[in-house]
């Protein structure tokens, strides 16, 4: 249940702002200490923003975040794998029968991507049937 | 077809403000604010929350729009 009688506007967009910037700080740092050569200070920078994003939430007395953001999150969700799907349908075998026509060199830095659509797929499929038994 | 409803009427008839109501039915005032000016449709859940909080059946909060 809510702590407060009310919703100040903008203490809501504040700590939802805050939050954000928190998990982005996170990912930056991480990746871009990485990236520095100092991949354990990326680690911590990662755990110490995660940590201060998790503390904002649980600071903030009412909810943060509610069904709108959960619908936003599954449409956003929804899109990137049909996008990611479509995309996968199009490129892959497209650049494998050129490949088998010799016309041109199976581009190495490929492989990796088709390996994690097709574990992306995977898990979607999964996913999906993990719902559809409770749905 | 779309879901019309009288959320901003009944609250306003209230004397409560968006935060007010968001803090009474366990929304983001950003919910409310997006519910009254039509760009999000509220769960079963949440529609039986507001007409619970105005005392009033859902459907005549929410009603199908021709």
């Amino acid at each position: 249940m809510p702590q407060n009688d009310t919703i100040d506007p903008a203490t809501e967009t504040t700590y939802r702002r805050l939050h954000a910037a928190l998990w982005l700080c996170s990912g930056v740092a991480l990746g871009g200490l990485i990236v520095a050569g100092y991949p354990l200070l990326g680690v911590g920078a990662f755990a110490a923003c995660a940590v201060g994003a998790f503390s904002v939430y649980r600071r903030y007395g009412d909810p943060l975040f509610d069904e709108r953001d959960q619908r936003i999150q599954e449409a956003a969700s929804e899109r990137t794998i049909t996008i990611f799907g479509l995309g996968s349908a199009v490129v892959f075998p497209t650049v494998t029968a050129l490949w088998a026509l010799d016309v041109i060199a199976w581009p190495l830095w490929l492989t990796p991507i088709a390996f994690f659509v097709a574990a992306l797929s995977l898990l979607h499929g999964a996913s999906l049937a993990y719902e559809r038994r409770w749905a | 077809m779309g879901i019309a409803n009288h959320v901003r009427e009944r609250r306003e008839e209230r004397g409560l403000t968006q935060g007010e109501l968001a803090a009474a039915v366990d929304v983001t005032r950003q919910s409310i604010n997006a519910i009254e000016r039509g760009r999000y449709d509220p769960s079963l859940e949440l529609a039986l929350k507001l007409a619970d909080e105005f005392g009033c059946p859902v459907e005549a909060l929410f009603q199908l729009e021709e």
